[in-house]
């Protein structure tokens, strides 16, 4: 294989670092990259350089905030009283593009993994009690991955979370919409049943 | 199902090989190291992506050789499907129909049931070798036991990993352990029972008693779930004080019998034909659970027994679905081959006769 001049070699070095992209992606990045035009280059970088220095992480919820708290906790029109624990600040994206929950957050930056040297002092959880103890939240819902680790993970806090009074609940796991019942495992079948709701 | 066209490169001594099959009776004969063996390890390849001989990939590429490559048409009715598979480098490629497929995908387009030499470690060998052998088997018919089995290997190395760094979430894994641990059980139970069943219809040379039982053979989830729970109680001091995991269906044990005693003791003749019991009963079970038989791998038949109990039980074997026999005996491999298809293996390649 042909040597690219260093820049270049750097440049494709970095991209490829990133989760999802291979030798082949990077390539074809860096090189749409030379090409285009200077300003499109440049709004790039500067994106690149100044969002982690303008980003932290909200004091209260952990999510992502530009100043001390996130959008969320500031936002009066969100109730106190329910509480909804993800894993990921990404995971709270999602949920609020559904539009339906107007309680509150809580991230813990990540899922219990001892095998990752991942345990629960390596979670953001302490805050999380300390919320709760505060009081005036009335359920915290657990919408942790449906993973091994995400269930763990939800197995944990609910054991530390009920002797606090609130009401904990597990989002439903089950069928993937428009799947097929014929294919479906027992575990997600299990926790299907387990879930279900009166008509 | 049934392989209509063999294509192997680069697998053990074959350097190039490609056959048509027929739906019935397919038999290869040779002189020793010719690769007969390797022929069969090239069909189990395609289908379980996996080698029935060893576990290290690597040493199935031929020697001096980048990568392997195994190929087969597998026909079910009147759908045809191209399935391959490609090794080297530390790499594996599952493509179908020339398109790259997960692992998940891949399985369950063909399946295999093997009777070779190599394969007396899962009546020899550890109970890992047991245990797998059972879970193997019963992924094959079965794709949520596959998903349940990755998942309680997931389960048991995050506990271990937790016990031995004496976290404090312990308790969250001994629940995930008993919920996954408790599906897999009863999972395995129906399978173990159901094989102990078509055991004692196949292949039992002067009428022995086979059985096959676990140690934890609880059919009924909740008495299964109370069990592990029980058990997790029980070893809860000594797994704090070791750190070492002590429960769960990883550990659980596959008793295999021949006359009431344990097989481990038994001839290594006994031993061969509970290997071929075995394998004829994980057919059975396939055909019963799925409607369709699955392709038979039977290596060195006429080594472990007369020739004509070996073209008995070709016929049988051939009567629900397609076999793939090998032998070093020209003489046999020509009067049983009379309704099928001879062929040759002469160093490395194989010739329609
Ligand atoms: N990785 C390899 N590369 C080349 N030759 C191999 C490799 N592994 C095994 N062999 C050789 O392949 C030959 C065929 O083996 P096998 O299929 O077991 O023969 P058969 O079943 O006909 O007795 C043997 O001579 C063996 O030494
Ligand atoms: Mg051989
Ligand atoms: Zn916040």
């Amino acid at each position: 294989m042909q040597d690219y001049p260093a820049p270049l070699a750097a440049l494709v070095d970095e991209l490829r670092r990133l989760p999802g992209i291979g030798q082949k992606t990077a390539q074809r990045l860096a090189f749409h990259l030379m090409k285009a035009p200077e300003a499109e280059v440049q709004r790039l970088a500067q994106a690149l350089s100044g969002f982690r220095a303008a980003l932290r992480l909200c004091t209260v919820c952990n999510a992502v905030a530009e100043g001390e708290l996130c959008a969320c906790c500031t936002d009066p029109g969100r109730s106190d009283r329910t509480l909804c624990v993800v894993e990921e600040p990404l995971n709270l994206v999602v949920v609020e593009r559904t539009r339906d929950f107007k309680g509150r957050y809580h991230v813990l930056h990540g899922a219990l993994s001892p095998l990752s040297g991942i345990g629960p002092d390596e979670l953001r959880i302490d805050g999380l009690l300390e919320r709760v103890r505060a009081g005036g939240v009335e359920e915290v819902i657990l919408a942790t991955s449906p993973t091994v680790e995400g269930e763990a993970t939800a197995v944990y806090l609910a054991r530390l979370l009920k002797p606090l009074g609130p009401k904990v609940t597990r989002i439903a796991m089950g069928l993937p919409v428009g799947s097929d019942l014929d294919w479906a495992d027992e575990v997600t079948l299990a926790k299907a049943l387990e879930g279900r709701r009166e008509y | 199902m049934w392989i209509e066209r063999l294509l192997v490169r680069d697998l053990r001594n074959i350097a190039e090989a490609e056959c048509a099959l027929g739906p019935g009776l397919n038999v290869f004969h040779g002189a020793n190291a010719q690769g007969k063996t390797s022929l069969l390890e090239a069909a189990g390849l395609v289908a379980r992506a996996r080698s029935f001989r060893t576990d290290d990939l690597k040493t199935v590429v031929r020697r001096g050789q980048p990568s392997l490559r195994a190929q087969a048409t597998a026909v079910e009715g009147s759908r045809r499907s191209e399935l391959e598979v490609e090794l080297g480098g530390g790499r594996r490629a599952l493509r179908v129909e020339g398109r790259p497929v997960t692992a998940t995908d891949y399985h369950g387009r063909l399946e295999v049931a093997v009777y070779a030499t190599d394969r007396l470690r899962v009546i020899r060998g550890s109970m890992r070798d047991r245990r797998q052998f059972l879970d193997r088997s019963a992924g094959a018919l079965w794709p949520a036991y596959r998903r349940l089995l990755a998942e309680n290997e997931r389960v048991a190395a995050q506990r271990g990993a937790a016990l031995e760094r004496r976290s404090g979430d312990r308790f969250a894994w001994d629940e995930r352990l008993l919920e996954h641990g408790t599906a897999l059980r009863v999972r395995r139970a129906t399978y173990a029972r159901r094989l102990h069943e078509a055991l004692q219809d196949e292949y039992r040379p002067g009428g022995e008693t086979y059985a096959l039982r676990l140690s934890h053979p609880e059919e009924d989830p909740a008495a299964a779930h109370e069990q592990l729970q029980r058990e997790i109680e029980t070893e809860r001091a000594a797994e704090q004080a070791s750190g070492r995991m002590r429960v769960g269906p990883q550990r659980d044990r596959v008793v295999l019998e021949i006359a009431g005693a344990d097989a481990v003791e038994a001839s290594s003749g006994q031993v061969r034909s509970l290997l071929l019991g075995l394998t004829l009963a994980v057919l059975a079970l396939h055909r019963q659970e799925t409607g369709h038989a699955a392709v038979a791998l039977l290596d060195d038949l006429d080594s472990e027994l007369d020739e004509e109990r070996a073209s008995l039980l070709c016929e049988r074997v051939c009567a629900h679905g397609q076999a793939l026999v090998t032998t070093a005996h020209p003489g046999w491999a020509r009067r049983v081959a009379r309704d099928g298809r001879l062929f040759a293996v002469e160093q490395g390649r194989v010739l329609a006769a």
